[in-house]
């Protein structure tokens, strides 16, 4: 049910909308993604398993497809709680600016990640002698 | 009065209500969003290093399975599952399914302590 009163950008309905498609995402990635993490951590996972699985291109293309379920989930999120609690309408604007740049930069940076596996040898903090 | 109507009320007012569980749900579904948004990217990013270098992956682990790791583990798979659980509430709010009063407070009731219970179960076998 699409409700006529849109606001003045005409876009009112677009941030209800993808942060509900976001979360049934997030819903159906987010346990598998932590099950793995879980079994990681109690040593269930070893490296090589963890590798196979990870760099498959179906799971890339699956990191990606919940890379961005979770930043649109995020984005919606904090957009509203920003919206709802700083008042000053520039220190409003600069935050979901910076907001935005953030997740954006990290949008790239991640996704630049999971497809070309060769930056990992200087992305990560503990790095692979290479 | 005049000066009330020109300022209109801001939020948070959370003074002014009578604390219900209901409320606090819906607070605690925007706290746990914000952990979870200062988290989630940082855990994603560390799975995937892990899974890209044997070094890495050593580190992780021994990280993970720190005191602070670990803590930062529980808290997040607590406020997730928290989050999922009000999530799913909130959802099934959207389609109509609980729309009365009574059935907000029952399922607010039900993710309250179905997290508490997790909270605790996760604490024993983690």
């Amino acid at each position: 049910m699409k409700h006529q009163d849109l606001g003045t950008a005409h876009t009112g309905f677009h941030d209800w909308y993808w942060q509900r498609i976001s979360a049934v995402v997030l819903l159906f990635s987010i346990p598998v993604l932590m099950g793995i993490l879980l079994l990681t951590y109690n040593g269930n996972i070893s490296f090589n398993q963890l590798n196979t699985w990870l760099t498959h291109p179906i799971s890339k293309a699956a990191s990606i497809l919940f890379l961005f379920a979770l930043l649109t989930h995020v984005w919606t999120g904090l957009k509203v709680i920003i919206e709802d609690y700083v008042h000053t309408t520039a220190a409003r604007v600069i935050l979901l600016n910076i907001l935005l740049l953030l997740l954006a930069g990290f949008a790239a940076y991640m996704s630049y990640h999971i497809w070309a596996e060769l930056t990992y040898t200087w992305g990560c903090i503990p790095c692979e002698g290479k | 009065m005049i000066q009330e109507m020109k300022q209109p009320p801001l939020s948070p007012r959370l003074s002014i209500y009578k604390w219900r569980l209901t409320m606090f749900a819906s607070i605690a579904h925007r706290a746990s969003g914000i952990f979870l948004v200062l988290v989630m990217p940082l855990l994603f990013w560390l799975l995937l290093s892990m899974a890209h270098g044997k070094t890495t992956y050593a580190f992780g682990l021994y990280w993970l399975q720190g005191s602070f790791g670990t803590l930062i583990l529980w808290l997040t798979c607590v406020a997730l599952f928290y989050h999922m659980a009000n999530g799913i509430r909130f959802l099934l709010l959207d389609i109509g399914k609980t729309d009365s009063r009574e059935a907000m407070k029952l399922s607010a009731k039900i993710v309250v302590f179905s997290s508490i219970i997790f909270a605790l179960v996760l604490a024993i076998k983690i």
